[in-house]
């Protein structure tokens, strides 16, 4: 009898426990990760080289300008993406998604319970507003690629489902609004707003991510104040998230040194001095691709003669630029934009990357008329997070001239050469390039409309052959079909050295002993800040 | 009291040597030594190197000097980030710091010089618009200035020559136009005028001669000023293309690697400061010798 009377008040304690452990759970929604008991605590500090305009609205600027990073922390997608770069029922807003058998509409069933930091409901109504504001012509949203000429209009059929129509089938769709792409499938409060406008948004953003925005100093800082439960990610790892823009790399050194910064970014070339200093380094691999675009194929240059163009592949030697210019961080690989990163969605495995020929690219060059050479300009900047071009150039420029070919190297900013070459003024010039690794059949597709159709903005190609099969993977219903004309795709760049290839290149990070694991993941201008903020 | 048999005292005779000791005209002898030997390395560039100043050789990347482990008599001063010998881009870089330095002065001073002599003789609005010239110029930040221009034109040689000189002109025009203000009221000026002489002879004829002193001395005070100007736009990425070897652009290069490759920015950067302390030494002789008035310039 007395061992049952002390059995009793201790199942009652036990179960008052437990009912207060779900109360603490706070926001609705189970929680899935994290103890109840638990609080964020401490301080991570991340020195980036670059981070945008930090306008903080996710249509407001391109995800490459390292925006994205704060981004996700502040935000949740609507499709969520796992760290490997696929798509995730588990960590986006909406939990299901299913295209309509007529393939011209989408439906979106979304998680109930998610809260604004303002403390409102996320809804269907916000997501449409959110998909609206893409269309915005003050919206920069260049990923969303095919979709943007599909969409029709985005539908509330009850707050927690969303229909998006279309004129015309779109396969990859929910790829366009997952966090495996850009920033565009990022849910904005549809309420706030309205009543802040985009400029008070933009001062005091809020999202339904981990994180809400303590801070934003333009040009200096982004600090973010974790919220003490997520949906998604729990009781977050750390009270507060700083992005430090710290453009120059000795000095992100000396803060990792001194433990101003927990994390940095840091370039090919110091991943061993900081490794033989003790600091941890994770690495995103194959993360960027190198490459030399050969800019206006359609006029009258030299370049526009497939022979000169394989000519001026087989004129360098890649693995010694991958060995030397980027401390061999990376390999060469056959042709962009199809690289190798993972397995790229339809891309030939058997293609080898142009071999160093030095002798073949002379009998080339000699047998299209240019038995002298030829006089070409190649443009020299360098990037916060690539301090390696300008060495790329000058040893593109010294491979080429072993061959006859003339490239005067042209410093210019990079914001400059972006414009020369949406206006089309960089014609028969060589315009070394970096850009982000795609393995999915959708990215790739998209690319190579940014890339080679010829009424694209950034296009170095007019091919009515590559015209040709760029609409019909856009138009494409089946997946297998798309992969299939990546493939052909692939294989004609190739044949045809539409640009010079160099290789793929790692994104490195040194971080102090607080941060021991970190996945960089495969999202695209993604390093995977969710990791770190995960207990 | 001196007797009236002693020998008079004569006067002292000292030996060039002697003289040239006592005078401190030895000092000269350190900067004079190396101007002579950096003029010397960029004209002969050519027969003191066997290696080409940009031809690269990745497999040779950041070999350190002969002294140091790993480094040969090869690359005595060691190899560049692109495994270029840094002593050979080091003598071909004088040669681009001179050249620029010659032309910049040379157009800037030439400039600067006329407009100066002719803004001084007439005086009046002409005068006055020439000084709000000036003033503005040299108000303007340099640097900023020739960003702005290697933006829009794209660097070259002739950009940087351009760019330094259209500084350099108005510090030309100030002094010179100060100097004619008070040669044009002297006698010899008067005189040349009632002669029948025309403004245009009496500016070159009379008052240019007059203002050459001056002209060497600020000349030669300001080769050291424009080879730290040319240096900084090559740093900055806004002077002389790659690969052309300057002193700025290998300080540039050897930047990211100044904790494991020190010597790669070190050489480039003596080679500056040797340089323009040697010319500033020389200018400033120069000026004590032919122009006492300026030594407050």
């Amino acid at each position: 009898m007395k061992k049952g009377r002390a059995v009793l008040p201790m199942w009652l304690g036990l179960v008052a426990l437990g009912l207060m452990s779900i109360s603490a759970s706070g926001e609705a929604g189970a929680p899935t990760a994290g103890s109840a008991a638990a609080k964020p605590t401490g301080e991570l500090r991340i020195a980036s080289a670059f981070l945008g305009a930090q306008r903080l609205i996710p249509w407001a600027e391109v995800a490459s300008g390292g925006i994205k990073q704060p981004l996700l922390l502040i935000y949740d997608t609507l499709v969520g993406c796992t760290d490997d770069g696929q798509l995730s029922a588990e960590s986006g807003i909406a939990e299901r998604w299913e295209e309509a058998p007529d393939k011209l509409s989408w439906t979106f069933w979304l998680r109930k319970g998610v809260l604004f930091h303002d403390g409102t409901a996320l809804t269907a109504e916000d997501v449409k507003f959110s998909i609206d504001s893409l269309f915005d012509p003050k919206a920069v949203a260049p990923l969303l690629g095919p979709a943007k000429a599909a969409f029709k209009e985005a539908e509330v059929k009850d707050p927690t489902t969303l229909i998006i129509h279309l004129k015309q089938p779109a396969i990859f769709l929910p790829w366009n609004f997952s966090c495996a792409t850009g920033t565009e499938g990022m849910i904005l409060p549809k309420k706030y707003f309205q009543q802040a406008g985009a400029d008070g948004f933009a001062r005091a953003p809020i999202g339904s991510g981990p994180y809400r925005v303590a801070k934003n100093t333009i040009g200096a800082a982004i600090q973010l104040e974790a919220l003490d439960h997520h949906w998604r990610d729990g009781v977050p790892k750390f009270k507060t998230v700083t992005f430090m823009l710290v453009p120059e790399e000795s000095t992100r050194l000396a803060q990792l040194r001194t433990g101003e910064a927990d994390i940095i970014a840091v370039s090919r070339e110091k991943v061993p001095e900081v490794q033989a200093a003790g600091f941890n380094v994770f690495s995103k691999l194959n993360d960027q691709v190198i490459v030399v675009y050969m800019q206006q194929q359609w006029d009258a240059v030299p370049i526009a003669d497939a022979r000169v163009r394989q000519a001026l592949n087989l004129a360098i030697d890649k693995e010694a630029i991958m060995r030397f210019v980027f401390a061999g961080q990376g390999v060469p690989t056959p042709m962009y934009p199809i690289g190798s990163y993972g397995v790229a969605g339809g891309a030939d495995a058997t293609l080898q990357p142009y071999p160093y020929d030095p002798q073949k690219a002379k009998q080339l060059l000699a047998e299209a008329g240019y038995p002298n050479g030829f006089e070409t300009k190649i443009y020299s900047y360098v990037t916060a997070d690539l301090p390696e071009l300008n060495r790329l150039s000058e040893a593109v420029a010294d491979y080429l001239g072993r061959v006859g070919v003339r490239a005067k190297i042209t410093p210019l900013d990079r914001a400059a050469l972006s414009t020369k070459r949406q206006a089309k003024t960089l014609s028969g010039d060589l315009l070394p390039w970096s850009t982000p690794n795609r393995s999915l059949a959708i990215h790739i597709v998209t690319i190579m409309h940014t890339l080679h159709y010829s009424k694209a903005m950034f296009t170095s190609t007019a091919d009515p052959q590559l015209d040709q099969m760029i609409d019909q993977a856009l138009a494409s219903t089946d997946v297998a079909e798309v992969e299939r004309l990546v493939g052909e795709m692939h294989r004609y760049l190739y044949r045809n050295a539409n640009n010079i290839t160099i290789g793929e290149i790692h994104t490195n990070y040194a971080a102090n002993q607080k941060i021991s694991h970190w996945d960089l993941g495969r999202n695209l201008y993604d390093n995977n800040p969710r990791y770190l903020v995960r207990r | 009291m001196i007797a009236s048999g002693e020998a008079v005292q004569k006067p002292l005779r000292m030996s060039p040597l002697k003289r040239f000791v006592l005078g401190r005209r030895w000092f000269l002898l350190i900067p004079l030594t190396i101007i002579t030997a950096i003029v010397a390395t960029a004209v002969l560039a050519e027969w003191l190197t066997s290696y080409s100043p940009t031809e690269i050789s990745l497999a040779n990347r950041l070999r350190p000097p002969f002294w140091e482990k790993g480094g040969s008599l090869a690359h005595p001063l060691g190899t560049d980030p692109m495994g270029r010998d840094l002593l050979t881009r080091m003598i071909y870089g004088a040669r681009v710091s001179l050249v620029v330095a010659v032309l910049a002065l040379l157009v800037g001073g030439g400039v600067g010089a006329a407009l100066g002599l002719i803004a001084g003789y007439y005086g009046g609005r002409l005068d006055a618009f020439v000084m709000r010239v000036a003033d503005t110029t040299m108000a303007f930040p340099i640097i900023l200035f020739a960003i702005l221009f290697v933006v829009v034109i794209g660097g070259s040689l002739v950009t940087t020559v351009f760019a330094v000189s259209l500084v350099l002109w108005a510090r030309y025009a100030r002094v010179i136009r100060g100097e004619v203000l008070s040669l044009r009221e002297r006698d010899f000026v008067a005189q040349a005028r009632i002669a029948g002489c025309s403004s245009t002879r009496i500016i070159v004829v009379h008052l240019f001669p007059n203002i050459l002193n001056t002209l060497v001395v600020l000349l030669s005070l300001q080769v050291g000023w424009v080879i730290i100007v040319e240096a900084s736009l090559s740093f900055l990425g806004a002077g002389i293309p790659p690969p052309t070897p300057t002193w700025g652009s290998m300080i540039a290069e050897g930047r990211d690697y100044i904790a494991t490759a020190w010597w790669v920015s070190f050489f480039p950067g003596l080679a500056i400061l040797a340089t323009v302390l040697s010319f500033n030494l020389f200018g400033d002789w120069l000026r004590d010798a032919l122009d006492p008035k300026l030594r407050q310039m």
